[in-house]
């Protein structure tokens, strides 16, 4: 029996069809068309109709009729309901996977209750021979439970299959992938042997919030196999629209901008920015923001204010849906490196160390360093402050200075000293170890470096070929080390000068800190050093080495891979997620070999930890905003980096795709159905409504009654074309 | 056997336009008009002392010489009359009920009035019009000038619109002297324009006649049963009854032609109402007479 979908084109089609039946009933005079020369001065009569009571054109009219019946029948949108008996045959099982989207977006209220209804729903469908498997997926996916797992188990036990399936189903906080995840399926669906009885389909029911974000570009390039039919199911939250915040990266300005992004179909435009501290607290008052539906807009943020305890994150204040409102920022973790130096203060002098010293700090700028002076103009020294963890000497230093450089070292400073004359070095004595000889050397015509250990610390970053020449540095003055033979290990020299004599030689004291001695000084009298390309490298490599802690921080996303040893440069590393607590390099190691097979597990510290197979390389999931904080300690002292990860803004992307959307992405409406699972549809009328579009939407009747009527239009016009002909041209 | 050249459709029946307006004008004596001046052609006429205001060129400068006398030579005008045809070519006058339209009756009027004025020894010339002028003869007196005003008349109708208005401006701008203007048309365009055209006309002081061409169906509405009758010019189509509007119809025309006629007369024109119907000779008597009447 056949339906209609819009009933009311059908009668309206009833009542057009009347139409030519009037038309071929009456029939006006004929008249003969007669050119004249003076139309104006006639007046217009009205033609004479005639009302008869036969009908002219029989063919023609009916022809009329029908076409017109048939397009109007079309926009009615014929369907016939099927009544599928649901027998118990094992020839006609099927074979169900269900796809959860359990990405950000799903965290939304009311989004879980409704899968689990779902779940329930599809369950409570179920025949006994049909094979169910349930799947969540995010930005890869999980089994819940496998097809394996419900054949194994008996009837009476797959409640609690299912009940575990429900409570294993928690959304994360990554991003959907949502067409890598369903052309998987469908393919593990298609390919596995006897899953579906002969007469059985094949189904993979889709349940997820279809939102903007849904990555399903992919259905483009994949091929969805045919035996398979994809059933999609879309849930929305009790509450619509959402907005999130992310961070933008502003090294110029150093300013603490915010963008805050606003779904298309929420109802609220005015929100606010509320920053808080390390502790939770609120800092300062709120930042109202007004950002329309579908819209993005960047804010930047008021840093603290003197008094106010220091900001570390900002919330999204007046959003329904909080899961991608609270970002924490990156906060400014340190301050400029100091560098003391004994010798000429005068910045100026071109003649003195310290002019290129100062030149060459002050071109770092990826690290402020500022330099310090030891020496006062009027000679009065002053001690090495507490943070500064190297020490520069040029010339010459008072009793009362040495003895401070002196202790400075003993605590693990590091001190660089330029010789450049005896009496210099005679002031020296106490920082240097006994029976060290100096004296000026007799230089003929220019000396050069001659041997260079680039295994040592202070020139290894020379080691690269490219940067290993140093016979461009000529010296016109230097001074002979008469380094003790009996203490051998005392000292290490990094290089030599072409005649053999010490030029940088490195003292370690035992508490840790380092001296290193320069035979010659970089200034114009002394030697063309300063003017060499390997000076400003040196220089920086011994900033490093007395500062080696580094910290730095990097903005990531939520789903995005990490590779701590490259981070951070050693295999000894601590990986903190935002929750509090940690993981190490061992402990990884350890639980890859508890893992066995599987390639990836979730942990309790909720890292998913993957192993690559033939490279070893370790990375962790960044599956969780917030701050996470990498360190290592390598050779060069510890490292800190702090990571803020925040939810993908695909996920924030909220509004629903059209249903249309599979369509478009070249999935054959044969094979998808879609099934709108808002509240109100629980209608029963709307629920009715919504299952004969359905069947309509399948069956496409409306095609064929449309093709029809414009073929009977065809011959309409050919009929017509022939009777145009026998009738006489003058004839209107 | 005889032809009864007093009936029209005999006299149309001739293809050669010349031979037709021969017979027609067959039997009319020439030198009915006199040259209203002297002019300076190529014939001697006499000398009159110089006056100021005459163009110095004239001056006979031998006589001068002998005399110590300006003196002017004048000439006599190399004719009597120049006379120039206006004739519509508008697609109106394609209208014609019987064997020929009101545009080939048009051209023979035209065709015997450049022949009778040609040999009468007139400068005769000829314009074509429709909204804009579409060919010009000069008026001239001259072997062949009757031959190409012949060729000239041949031109089709062809035109949309009328507008006397326009192709009188231009004739005015043209006719630097004095002379007969002949207007030959259904004047069918609104009265408005046919008055200013009269008038600018007469405002050059020409002498005005004019010849309304008009079918015997367009002045009775001679057609049986309703018609949609589609303008010649315009395209507009109307769909009437005859039988229900003739009496209306023939009031408005006449009244037309009414205000027509007083439009002439206003400008001291000749108005000659010429139904194609009517004998061409008898139409042509009427004017000759009338012009007699006039030149005493």
């Amino acid at each position: 029996m056949f339906e209609l979908l819009a009933p009311y084109f059908a009668v309206a089609g009833g009542l057009l069809a009347g139409v030519p039946i009037v038309l071929h009933m009456f029939r006006r005079t004929p008249a003969l068309k007669m050119p004249f020369s003076v139309v104006r001065f006639l007046s217009p009569t009205l033609p004479k109709t005639t009302k008869r009571s036969t009908v002219e054109h029989w063919p023609l009219m009916l022809l009329r009729i029908l076409a017109v019946a048939l397009i109007a029948l079309a926009f009615a949108r014929p369907f016939q309901r099927i009544t599928i008996a649901k027998e118990a045959e094992s020839g006609s099982a099927d074979r169900i996977a269900l796809l959860l989207d359990s990405s950000a977006s799903m965290r939304r209220d009311g989004i879980r209750e409704a899968v689990i209804a779902e779940i329930q729903k599809v369950v409570a469908d179920l025949r006994d021979e049909d094979t169910l498997s349930i799947a969540s997926f995010s930005q890869s996916s999980r089994i819940l439970l496998s097809a394996a797992e419900w054949r194994q188990t008996e009837q009476s036990d797959r409640a609690a299959l299912i009940e575990r399936a429900c409570t294993g189903y928690e959304p994360d906080w990554l991003s959907t992938n949502t067409a890598v995840a369903m052309l998987e399926t469908a393919d593990e669906v298609a390919r596995e042997e006897g899953a579906a009885g002969p007469d059985g389909e094949r189904r993979v029911i889709l349940v997820t919030d279809f939102q903007q974000g849904s990555k399903l570009d992919e259905l483009r390039s994949g091929t969805w196999p045919d035996s398979v039919k994809l059933d999609l199911r879309i849930v929305s939250p009790t509450t619509g629209g959402n907005a999130g915040i992310s961070l933008v990266e502003d090294d110029r300005t150093g300013l603490l901008r915010v963008r805050v992004s606003n779904s298309g179909d929420a109802a609220m435009t005015k929100y606010s920015l509320q920053t808080y501290d390390a502790t939770g607290k609120h800092v300062g008052v709120p930042m109202s923001v007004d950002v329309s539906g579908g819209q993005r807009r960047t804010f930047t943020l008021a840093g603290s204010m003197d008094g106010q305890s220091k900001i570390v994150g900002v919330e999204l204040v007046g959003d329904p849906h909080p899961f991608d409102n609270v970002l924490d920022l990156p906060v400014d973790e340190k301050g400029a490196l100091r560098v003391a130096h004994a010798g000429s203060t005068d910045a100026n002098d071109a003649d003195s160390m310290r002019y290129y010293l100062q030149r060459v700090l002050d071109g770092n700028e990826s690290e402020p360093v500022e330099l310090v002076d030891l020496l006062g103009g009027d000679g009065i020294a002053t001690p090495v402050p507490k943070d500064v963890r190297l020490a520069i000497v040029t010339d010459s230093i008072p009793e009362g200075l040495a003895k401070s450089l002196s202790e400075f070292v003993d605590q693990g400073g590091m001190l660089l000293i330029a010789i450049k004359s005896e009496e210099m070095a005679a002031s020296l004595k106490t920082l240097l170890p006994e029976n060290t000889g100096i004296a000026e050397a007799r230089v003929n015509d220019y000396a050069m470096f001659g041997q260079i250990d680039f295994s040592g610390s202070l020139l290894t970053v020379f080691s690269d070929a490219r940067f290993a020449d140093f016979s461009g540095i000529r010296f016109w003055h230097y001074r002979t080390l008469g380094l003790d033979d009996k203490q051998p290990n005392a000292s290490r020299v990094l290089a030599r000068f072409d005649t053999g004599d010490p030029a940088i030689v490195e003292f370690a004291r035992p508490a840790g800190g380092r001296i290193f001695i320069l035979a010659a000084g970089w200034h114009p009298s002394d030697s063309q050093w300063a003017l060499s390309t390997r000076f400003p490298p040196m220089i920086h490599r011994l900033v490093q080495l007395a500062n080696p802690r580094q910290t730095g921080h990097q903005l990531l996303e939520v789903g995005e891979r990490i590779d701590p040893q490259q981070l951070v440069g050693t295999d000894q590393w601590t990986v903190s997620p935002p929750e509090g607590t940690t993981l190490t390099a061992g402990e990884l190691a350890a639980r890859e070999a508890l893992s066995g097979e599987s390639k990836a597990s979730t942990l309790a510290d909720n890292a998913v930890v993957t192993e690559e197979v033939k490279t070893a390389a370790k990375t962790i999931l960044l599956n969780e905003p917030g701050r996470w904080v990498v360190t290592g300690d390598s050779g060069d002292g510890p490292k800190t980096l702090s990571l803020f990860v925040s939810v993908a803004a695909s996920e924030s992307r909220t509004e629903p795709l059209p249903a249309g959307q599979l369509q478009a992405m070249g999935m054959s409406s044969g094979v998808a159905t879609v099934k709108n699972l808002a509240a109100n549809s629980a209608d029963p009328a709307t629920a009715a409504q919504l299952d004969a579009s359905e069947l309509e939407s399948q069956q496409k009747f409306w095609r064929w009654l449309l093709l029809a009527g414009l073929g009977i239009l065809a011959l309409e016009a050919v009929v017509s074309f022939q009777l145009e002909r026998r009738q006489p041209s003058d004839l209107v | 056997m005889s032809i009864d050249y007093m009936n029209p459709n005999v006299v149309m029946s001739i293809k050669s336009l010349e031979m037709r307006a021969k017979l027609i004008v067959d039997g009319f004596r020439t030198g009915l008009n006199k040259s209203p001046r002297h002019g300076f052609s190529v014939e001697f006429s006499e000398y009159r002392p110089y006056a100021q205001g005459d163009d110095p060129r004239f001056i006979d400068w031998k006589l001068y010489a002998r005399t110590d006398r300006s003196y002017i030579r004048l000439f006599e005008d190399e004719t009597n009359l120049r006379c120039y045809i206006l004739m519509d070519i508008s697609r109106s006058m394609t209208f014609g009920s019987g064997d020929f339209n009101k545009h080939d009756y048009a051209r023979t009027v035209a065709a015997s009035l450049a022949w009778l004025l040609n040999r009468q020894g007139d400068a005769v010339g000829l314009t074509l019009f429709d909204e804009h002028v579409r060919s010009i003869v000069p008026a001239r007196y001259r072997p062949g000038q009757l031959r190409r005003i012949f060729v000239t008349l041949e031109e089709p109708a062809s035109g949309k619109d009328t507008n006397p208005v326009i192709a009188m401006e231009d004739v005015a701008q043209r006719l630097r002297k004095r002379g007969l203007v002949i207007l030959i048309s259904d004047m069918l365009a609104p009265i408005q324009q046919i008055g200013d055209g009269l008038r600018l006309l007469r405002g050059c002081l020409h002498d005005l006649v004019v010849f309304q061409i008009l079918d015997p169906a367009e002045k009775t509405l001679t057609f049986d049963g309703p018609r949609l009758f589609e303008d010649l010019e315009s395209g507009k189509q109307i769909y009437s009854d005859p039988e229900t509007i003739r009496s209306d119809y023939i009031k408005r025309l006449d009244a037309h032609n009414t205000a027509v006629q007083a439009e002439c007369e206003a400008v001291g024109a000749a108005y000659r109402q010429l139904i194609t119907n009517e004998p061409l000779e008898l139409a042509l008597a009427e004017f000759l007479q009338a012009r007699r009447q006039r030149s005493h």
